[in-house]
């Protein structure tokens, strides 16, 4: 359908002491004969508001292209019906504020902008909604722990039904085990009873929550809004629709079989776990004979801090031991403890604690690394170190050595379990002979992790949430931290990150709102985040499909699922409309009503490219809107000038890039193509994970592209930036711009 | 490093100095803010973090090998700039009281410094016996007053009432005591300081001189980072030279110093002196415990109060005997004799060897020693130095 | 607009008081799940400390990129009102009702201003920068310079000149109106979050660590913005006492926290703070050696990785010891730092040209309306229904713990709002 555009230039803010604007209005014109084209001194103030309003209801202007500032400002003033084509060209931050005043270049690229806007808006639909879906507002909560029994309650104080799930024969997780909890509230001094049975008690009679003992997930199939759940157990097997779920699974001890080199296996070694255990059924002993145990050495960091056991800081080790202290101390006011300590850690209030423990006479604190653990007369265990405080080596011969073990998350994945998982797939698929017989050798060495599954997802990619360092499914977003990679699924407790009981029940409560919110969203049919309250979201032409799952590999959420001719299946409330997909089908077929590999081809096919005597490069600028598009605004706003032979495209993600565009643009003449987007790598700053380091690989591609053109591979470059190098970005443009210009024109002008 | 410390932490110790005025020590958390704000803890061997932990531990032997609370002055800046308000300041003087204790053989002095009883006790047994001395019938070699003939009543005949060459003898045989017993502690002092340190002698004798120049004026104390820091020193050395002078005059000069009658004596005027001082001193020094002015005087123990009052009344006293025998009133004058005989003999004989006068040796002594401990080092990473050298350029 | 109140009567509001990221957070949590949200701060921008630091620990990666996200969100939900320059003056009714009186003071710049710097550009009177802790001057009527929201000037009107209105003359959209007041306005809102957040314990009070008597003596707080692209150095961590770039930096830990005399408690980011300020010298200066003097370092959790990393770097030192004593050279303004390395067994002084004194957290819950209840530090805690403390305001805590916390927070005001009794 031909649309009636309406274009609408803001002359305010400098912009007409930079650009001639009513030539561009001319331009726009005579080249596009918008059905609206006006200019206006100040178009966000409520005249020039009005001016909009009244010609898209009287003038029936369907597509309105605002030519002012950029779209990050005045959002509030230019803030229409949310379905309607809207396009906002940045003449103020990325021309007048950044350029040469009344310079013909400065001219050309604003033309260009509008040039290439009045094309978007052409191209765009108006949104229309997810078809209406029946949204399940019920939260499935695996794992009766702490963590899981608080986003229960949570839930359900919240009025959200609650399916609990625990594969143990009863709720309460490790906490049950505890005699005592550490101290998490003020005054910080006295361990308290652990406050879980209040907590099991109400779980079980509210009315919201269905709890399901003895009971394992087998599948889960689905997407937000709509999981339905099969699970396994006591109570037989069934079905359960669900909207969200929050992954409440624990934590295991660290495997203290590991820590011979501490001693453990000798009969007076144990864990604070196997300590704890003790405690709870009565007297502390030595287990070798029963006798009382006078002298108690506790060793912390037993497995976390070292590279080759656990890398991280399990964080409770230190309170559990001062707690574990008191317990020595109730039980017997002469015993000796001895506490052997690579940095104490009691954050916070926690400090108090560490201070009153310490207190007492006979509990000795040492800064030491630990020698040698031997075995000595009758039982006794001699504990050999380097005594840092002093330094010299000492030796102390105690009753019992408590190793202070850490936490090893109970997440369903990581390398183990993948290669698990992989090598099975081998088998199943019968590959070749050596191929199923190293299969084999894996599944042998792996068989512990058999069977460790604990969502069993039915995604393509992989049946858990995808963990990160130290196997824990946490965010890598300091800002985000509930963002996992699988929409709707969010993580709490000891299994996202080490923490404690106090802890663990606020971050359940946490990644609850969490979960309602994605309900929520998901009923209204937006999106989450980071594109939180979207409404558009990709469609597939499955005629063009050639099945070959780039789209289905690519998505850093799972959104898609293939057939099995590999054809994908499109999830849409697991969608976050990145357009990674887009970006990443060769046949073009994936497209958003106002984001399409269409649009921005034509957008790039609307840039003017003088011809090669003029010697005016062009440069393409692919901004990743998230932060290298800020970052130019930034750069605007700072009033630092850099070359005018640029014309920005922002990119809903730089993974939504699809390597056509720099065809397009090379075949046209177009001199060079800039790609800019998020750090990635380990510590990955893109919001979707993954989307400039797909871009950064579909590069390759291009360079075989280059060749076959015959054209400089320098012409393309990828930069990795944060918002905060705006700073810097004048120079990444200037250089980029004038190795261009060292390479020369694009042969290809002109074609 | 050497062999290791084997732990059997000596909980009676951690009693001990958290009765003496440790009570805090437990609170420290090794930040080492003690150790840098100190001005005097030296660079190798630094105070009081270290003497925290060995108390915190009780690790005796070690205690027993470390010069280091002797080093301390109490400034008490420390306590003050303490993140745990663990007091190492006070810490360090209960250390130097708990030492006091197992220096010495006879026990008598732990049995003081944990009872106030006892140290009252036998101060008061000690003066019983004194005014015994004088007013007992003559027997046992009791008796000195009817020794010759009736007491003299119209006039003061000093003489007559506590011969000369009796008391002088008597002074004579304490001070040996005093002596012996002190040396004897100071001795086993220097063992236990020295138990495991292969220290050539020579370096021994190189710092006799520091020995006794510190033992005279300890003169480290001006080093100390609080403002009074040269006031107490300074103050502290007028009392160490009255103490001194009197005792010399007594101990020594008795003869020309105890003057027969209302007479006066060129004696009188170095008794005058050290009188003075005393009673300016120790007035001062008690009422600024009672005023808990420095650091320093924020928490007193009985030994910290004993100290300077009998000083007080021994100098009172011993100026009443003077003004009754020039105003020739015989009766007050061997009254107030007896009296002054009964506070002093006790003073020295109780608190110089197993009281807190016994830092009078035990403060020189242990600074000697440290001093001797760092040459020791030094000359050792020296020779290490060397060696290396030649080493280094024979490979 | 939807319905203000829930089934049981109770209102769908929340008052947030704070617009740092605790405030930020919870205020958008609330709103995307259908609460109505009243998120008022008292200085004249979103983003709170944050809005002020270079990087973020472990990523080192900048904290506008987070709330460029949290800006867009609010930009685009109608169910937030956002008031800036404003306090919770009184506080009456009870869960689930409460009125909340909240005052305004005046900005006198409308929304109609659209940050085009004309009145700057004319303004009189320097002022020094608030954000800038003394490095940098302003004018009267300022701007945050980046990611300002709302995206307007504010003016400082004590600062003005007598009756001066350049700036109203020079504005061309009318944005200036000198003769703006102080506002009141009551809210009934079902619940409230403090999110006040904290602020740097005064160094001035560490006087033996020589703040305040040499300018190269300076806080964390202040480096990042030493650091900081926009920051008064243009993120070149300039020395203030001539500009120089520092070839030594120490930094001192516990300066304040863990301590009876300060700070009883631990302040849990600094030694994080710390370790990342590390980098940012690093990264700048490869020739610069950095020495970090610390009691225990503390890394729970996977933070434990970042720490060891920057650890493993040889021109980092770390040394355990708490320094005591910071004296200034009178003739090259370098640092001589006194401290007891405790593993080494030695005491020593040692010369710097920049010390970073890692002062903690001191809660911003002064003049609160004492329903809410404090604990001993100033902290709030757990109070009457209806009543909760997010972030720093309740345990001092890094960046994404306090979101965590804060979208906990929301959770809490959707259950007062949803009428469901909460148990635990």
């Amino acid at each position: 359908m031909d649309k009636k555009l309406g274009l609408y230039i803001c002359s305010g803010c400098s912009i007409s002491d930079s650009v001639d604007v009513d030539k561009l209005a001319i331009m726009a014109q005579a080249e596009y004969k918008p059905a609206v084209c006006q200019t206006h001194t100040f178009l966000c103030g409520d005249e020039g508001v009005a001016i909009i309003r009244r010609d898209v209801e009287r003038e029936k202007v369907d597509a309105v292209v605002i030519a002012a500032c950029s779209p990050r400002a005045k959002a509030e003033s230019f803030s229409f019906d949310p379905l309607m084509v809207l396009e906002r060209v940045n003449l103020r931050e990325q021309v007048a504020w950044c350029h040469e005043a009344k310079h013909e270049d400065t001219q050309a690229l604003a033309e260009d902008y509008i040039r290439m806007g009045l094309v978007k808006a052409g191209k765009m639909e108006p949104l229309e909604a997810l078809p209406e879906d029946t949204i399940s507002r019920t939260v499935l909560v695996v794992g009766g722990g702490i963590a899981g029994v608080s986003a229960a309650l949570d839930s359900a104080a919240a009025g959200y039904d609650v399916v609990l799930v625990e594969k143990q024969p009863q709720l309460g997780g490790f906490m049950k085990g505890l005699k005592k909890a550490f101290p998490t509230r003020a005054p910080y001094t006295e361990a308290s009873s652990d406050g879980l049975t209040s907590k099991l008690q109400a779980v079980v009679s509210n009315p919201r929550v269905k709890v399901f003992c003895s009971t394992r997930i087998v599948k889960t199939e689905g997407q937000p809004g709509m999981f339905d759940v099969t699970m396994e157990g006591a109570s037989g097997t069934s079905v359960h629709r669900v909207g969200s779920i929050v992954m409440a699974t624990g934590w295991q001890p660290y495997d203290a079989a590991k820590l011979g080199a501490l001693g453990y296996g000798l009969p007076n070694v144990i864990t604070n776990v196997e300590l704890e255990q003790m405690a709870a059924r009565g007297q502390i002993t030595r287990p070798s004979d029963g006798k009382q145990a006078k002298r108690v050495l506790f060793l912390q960091c037993a497995g976390s801090r070292e590279q080759d056991h656990l890398a991280y800081c399990s964080s409770v080790c230190c309170m559990t031991t001062l707690k574990q202290t008191e317990y020595i101390r109730e039980q017997d006011s002469q015993a000796e403890v001895y506490v052997i300590y690579r940095d104490i850690v009691t954050p916070g209030p926690y400090e108090k604690y560490y201070r009153k423990v310490q207190d007492h006479p006979l509990n000795f604190f040492m800064k030491g690394k630990v020698t040698q653990v031997a075995a000595a007369a009758d039982g006794r265990v001699q504990v050999s170190l380097d005594s840092e405080l002093l330094g010299a080596p000492m030796q102390v011969t105690v009753d019992l050595v408590v190793l202070a073990t850490g936490m090893v998350p109970n997440s369903a994945d990581g390398p183990a379990i993948r290669a698990l998982r992989d090598a099975n797939a081998k088998l199943a698929r019968n590959e070749s002979e050596t191929q199923c017989k190293d299969a084999e050798a894996i599944i042998a060495q792996m068989k512990p992790h058999e069977g460790t599954e604990i969502l069993n997802l039915t995604y393509r990619q992989g049946p858990d949430l995808p963990v990160l360092q130290g196997g824990f499914p946490d965010s890598k977003f300091v800002c985000f931290p509930y963002e996992s990679m699988r929409t709707g699924i969010y993580a709490a407790g000891a299994v996202r990150a080490p923490m404690d009981a106090a802890l663990t029940e606020e971050d359940a409560g946490g990644a609850v709102m969490k979960a309602i919110q994605c309900i929520e969203l998901a009923s209204r049919g937006q999106a989450v985040h980071p594109r939180t309250g979207d409404l558009s979201y990709p469609s597939f032409n499955l005629q063009r499909c050639t099945q070959c799952k780039r789209c289905t590999e690519e998505c850093p959420f799972g959104s898609l699922d293939e057939d099995e001719k590999g054809t994908p299946k499109f999830n849409p409330y697991r969608c976050r409309r990145c357009g990674i997909c887009m970006g990443a089908c060769p046949e073009r077929i994936v497209s958003f009503k106002n984001y399409s590999v269409d649009m921005i081809a034509s957008m790039v096919k609307a840039i003017e490219v003088p011809d090669e005597f003029e010697e005016k490069p062009r440069v393409l600028v692919l901004a990743c809107e998230n932060d290298a598009y800020p970052a130019l605004d930034m750069a605007g706003q700072a009033r630092q000038q850099y070359d005018a032979s640029v014309r920005i495209i922002p990119l809903r993600c730089l993974g939504s890039m699809n390597i056509v565009w720099i065809a397009d643009a090379l075949s046209r003449g177009i001199d060079g193509v800039l790609l800019l987007g998020c750090r990635f790598g380990d510590d990955y700053e893109c919001h979707y994970m993954r989307g400039s380091e797909l871009a950064n690989r579909r590069l390759e591609n291009v360079k075989e592209t280059l060749q076959r053109l015959q054209l400089e591979s320098e012409r393309i470059h990828l930069t990795q930036l944060g918002m905060d190098d705006y700073g810097r970005l004048p120079d990444i443009i200037n250089e980029f711009a004038a190795r261009i210009r060292e390479i020369g024109p694009n042969p290809y002008k002109g074609f | 490093m050497g062999n290791p410390i084997l732990v059997e932490p000596d909980t009676e110790l951690i009693r001990d100095v958290m009765e003496a005025g440790g009570g805090d020590l437990k609170k420290c958390f090794q930040c080492a803010t003690c150790a840098s704000t100190c001005s005097l803890s030296p660079e190798e061997s630094t105070f009081p973090r270290k003497q925290m932990l060995l108390a915190q531990w009780g690790l005796k032997n070690e205690l027993l090998k470390d010069p280091a609370p002797w080093l301390c002055f109490y400034c008490g800046e420390c306590s003050k700039s303490c993140p745990r308000q663990a007091n190492p300041g006070e810490t360090m003087m209960a250390l130097r009281r708990y030492l006091t204790t197992q220096y010495d053989w006879t026990g008598l002095s732990r049995l003081m410094y944990r009872s106030a009883f006892w140290e009252i006790g036998i101060l008061a047994l000690v003066a019983a016996f004194v005014v015994a001395l004088f007013t007992l019938p003559q027997s046992f070699g009791f008796g000195l007053l009817s020794r010759s003939g009736p007491l003299p009543l119209s006039n003061v005949m000093l003489d007559k009432f506590a011969p000369k060459e009796m008391v002088h003898l008597g002074d004579t045989i304490m001070a040996a005591l005093l002596s012996l017993l002190l040396l004897a502690n100071a001795a086993r002092m220097f063992l236990g300081l020295t138990r495991d340190g292969n220290i050539p002698a020579r370096l021994y004798f190189a710092q006799i001189g520091s020995l006794i120049v510190q033992g005279v004026t300890q003169m480290q104390w001006k080093n100390c980072n609080d403002s009074d820091a040269s006031r107490n020193w300074i103050r502290h050395l007028f009392l160490v030279s009255g103490y001194a002078t009197i005792f010399t005059l007594v101990v020594v000069f008795l003869p020309w110093f105890q003057i027969q009658d209302s007479s006066f004596h060129w004696t009188s005027i170095l008794g005058y002196y050290s009188t003075a001082v005393l009673l300016v001193t120790t007035a001062w020094m008690v009422l600024d415990r009672i005023g808990k002015r420095t650091e320093m005087h924020r928490f007193s123990h009985l030994s910290d109060w004993l100290f300077p009052i009998l000083l007080f009344l021994t100098a009172v006293t011993g100026i009443l005997v003077n003004i009754f025998r020039l105003l020739n009133l015989p009766m007050p004058t061997y009254v107030t004799y007896v009296v002054h005989m009964a506070i002093a003999v006790p003073m020295l004989v109780v608190e110089v060897p197993f009281g807190k006068w016994s830092h009078l040796l035990y403060r020189p002594l242990g600074i000697f020693v440290a001093t001797v401990k760092r040459k020791a080092l030094e000359s050792a990473s020296e020779e290490a130095a060397v060696t290396g050298q030649a080493l280094a350029s024979n490979g | 607009m939807p319905t203000t109140e829930t089934a049981n009567g109770n209102s769908k509001a929340l008052l947030v008081i704070g617009g740092g990221i605790a405030g930020l957070t919870a205020a958008l949590d609330a709103a995307e799940t259908g609460l109505d949200v009243i998120l008022i701060e008292k200085s004249p921008y979103l983003g709170g400390r944050v809005a002020g630091f270079h990087n973020y620990f472990p990523k080192l990666c900048p904290p506008s990129c987070g709330l460029e996200i949290n800006f867009r969100r609010l930009r685009n939900n109608p169910r937030i009102t956002v008031l800036t320059l404003a306090e919770l003056e009184k506080l009456e009714g009870s869960p689930g009702q409460y009125d909340a009186v909240v005052k305004i003071a005046p900005r006198y710049v409308s929304s109609a201003c659209t940050l085009c710097g004309d009145c700057f550009d004319v303004c009189h009177s320097e002022i020094a920068d608030p954000l800038e802790f003394g490095f940098s001057k302003t004018k009267a009527v300022h701007a945050r310079r980046l990611a300002a929201f709302p995206a307007t000037y504010v003016l400082d009107r004590a600062a003005c000149a007598t009756d001066c209105h350049a700036c109203v003359d020079a504005c061309k959209y009318g944005a200036i109106d000198l003769a703006q007041g102080t506002e009141r306005k009551t809210f009934r809102v079902g619940s409230v979050i403090v999110a006040t957040g904290w602020k740097p314990y005064d160094a001035a009070k560490l006087d033996n660590l020589g703040y305040g008597k040499s300018v190269n003596v300076v806080t964390n707080v202040m480096l990042e913005r030493l650091a900081a692209m926009d920051g008064p150095t243009g993120g070149k961590l300039l020395r203030p006492s001539d500009g120089k770039a520092p070839k030594s930096v120490a930094f001192v830990q516990c300066a304040g926290s863990r301590d009876e005399n300060h700070l009883p408690y631990c302040s849990t980011v600094c030694c994080l703070a710390s370790l990342k300020q590390t980098t940012y010298v690093r990264k700048l200066y490869p020739e610069a050696k950095v020495t970090i003097f610390y009691i225990d370092v503390r890394t729970p959790g996977q933070l434990q990785e970042f720490a060891s990393k920057v650890r493993s770097d040889e021109a980092v030192e770390l040394v355990k010891g708490k320094v005591a004593k910071v004296e200034e050279d009178a003739q090259t303004n370098d640092l001589r730092v006194t401290v007891e390395d405790v593993l080494g067994g030695k005491k020593m002084t040692r010369t710097f040209e920049l010390v970073v004194l890692a002062t903690g957290m001191v809660p911003q819950t002064a003049g609160l309306p004492a329903d809410f209840k404090l604990d001993e530090f100033g902290f709030v805690m757990n109070g009457p229904p209806g009543l909760f403390g997010a972030g720093c305001a309740k345990r001092p805590a890094e960046v994404s713990a306090t979101v965590r916390d804060a979208t906990g927070a929301a959770l809490k005001a959707l259950q007062i709002a949803m009428g469901a009794a909460h148990n635990g």
